[in-house]
């Protein structure tokens, strides 16, 4: 399976149904992903519209050293650490959007984890620091290899296993403060 | 939450908004490229015509340069216009006196001057623009004083600067004395040309 590089290749010989199914494929895994940096899915979905425009108008070069789906998460990471780096300082939320953000993050989590575990787990995964978070859901939710984790972070090897070490201790800490026991751990 | 259809829906049409974004971008930099060409094109051929030189050239005047015929009689007055310009006309005309072609090697330029009542009277500059000159009495020609224009002396000093001098080089004058202003002299030459001269 090419992970959508064929299709990305099929746009970018003029074909649109191409981004329709790349589209499709990743956008629930990518928003989630995003929503790691951002804290806010209506940001992240924003972010990973911005994403698939990015790749629609700039047209970037895939040169198939990686997976296309590391390649599109590096793509959506950069995105989304500009809008964080831009908007350090801004942080809006009324009551009413807090609410609806966690109803719609609920809702689209649902859907694409569809086990009431992994949501548990996500849960637990939101009190986690940034870099934590990234690396347990890149690594446990979207199964990328650490290797595949270090691109998309732009980390080394090295820096990303020892992250996700730190992740994991720091999760487990906390599902055991919470109660909650989950074996893989 | 939008599903994929309309996700795509809106990377679309975000491109295509972009797409006329860029082509109004082109258009507008087309649009005022061409007259900052034009104004750059102007700017340059300005500069390069103010490099050649042609404003910078001296204006010849318009004014006659010839001395009315009355002078010689003596007793008449005749005005002449006599601008800066045309002193350093005569200058070099009267100074090289007797050089037509300042290109020939083994010339040099000469400042007029006459000795005259135990006085020199100079060819300068401080003779300006619209200086007017009534020629009064003549007291002779050039070679009737020492001087610049006195065919012995410019040969002599052509010779102390170890040049060839050749009879060409001295052009005969006339000198006259100016009314009202007995520190100044006209030198009115053969080939048409005159200098006033100032006493020092």
């Amino acid at each position: 399976m090419d992970n959508g590089a064929s299709s990305y290749r099929r746009f970018l010989e003029g074909d649109d149904d191409g981004v329709v199914e790349i589209i499709k494929d990743y956008k629930d895994g990518l928003m989630l992903y995003l929503n790691n940096y951002v804290q806010n899915i209506h940001i992240a979905e924003d972010l990973m519209e911005d994403t698939f425009v990015r790749i629609v108008i700039k047209k970037p070069r895939f040169s198939g050293k990686s997976n296309f789906k590391t390649w599109l998460y590096a793509i959506g990471r950069n995105i989304a650490v500009d809008y964080v780096r831009k908007n350090a300082k801004v942080c809006e939320i009324s009551a009413e959007g807090a609410s609806d953000i966690i109803r719609d993050e609920t809702d689209v989590e649902k859907e694409y984890l569809k086990d009431e575990r992994k949501i548990l787990l996500h849960k637990t995964l939101a009190n986690l620091n940034t870099d934590y978070r990234t690396v347990i859901y890149l690594i446990y939710f979207e199964n990328f290899s650490i290797a595949e984790t270090a691109e998309i972070i732009k980390k080394s090897y090295k820096q990303t296993e020892n992250l996700v070490y730190r992740a994991k201790k720091s999760l487990k800490s906390q599902l055991e403060t919470e109660g909650f026991v989950y074996e893989e751990l | 939450m939008k599903n994929y259809k309309e996700v795509a829906d809106s990377v679309f049409e975000r491109r295509k908004q972009y797409e006329i974004i860029k082509r109004k971008k082109t258009k507008i930099l087309f649009r005022s490229l061409t007259p900052i060409c034009c104004v750059c094109l102007i700017v340059l051929l300005g500069v390069g015509t103010w490099k050649s030189g042609i404003f910078t050239q001296e204006i010849p005047t318009s004014q006659p340069e010839s001395v009315a015929d009355g002078a010689e009689s003596g007793n008449s007055q005749s005005t002449d216009t006599v601008s800066g310009d045309n002193s350093s006309k005569q200058q070099n005309s009267s100074s090289e006196n007797n050089d037509t072609s300042n290109s020939q090697a083994g010339t040099f330029d000469l400042c007029g001057v006459v000795y005259y009542n135990g006085r020199y009277y100079v060819q300068k500059d401080s003779v300006r623009k619209e200086c007017v000159v009534v020629r009064d009495k003549k007291i002779g020609t050039g070679n009737d004083f020492e001087g610049t224009y006195n065919y012995e002396c410019l040969k002599k000093l052509y010779e102390e600067h170890g040049l060839e001098y050749r009879s060409e080089y001295y052009i005969e004058s006339e000198i006259y004395t100016v009314k009202d202003n007995p520190d100044l002299l006209c030198v009115v030459l053969s080939n048409g040309g005159f200098v006033v001269l100032e006493a020092e």
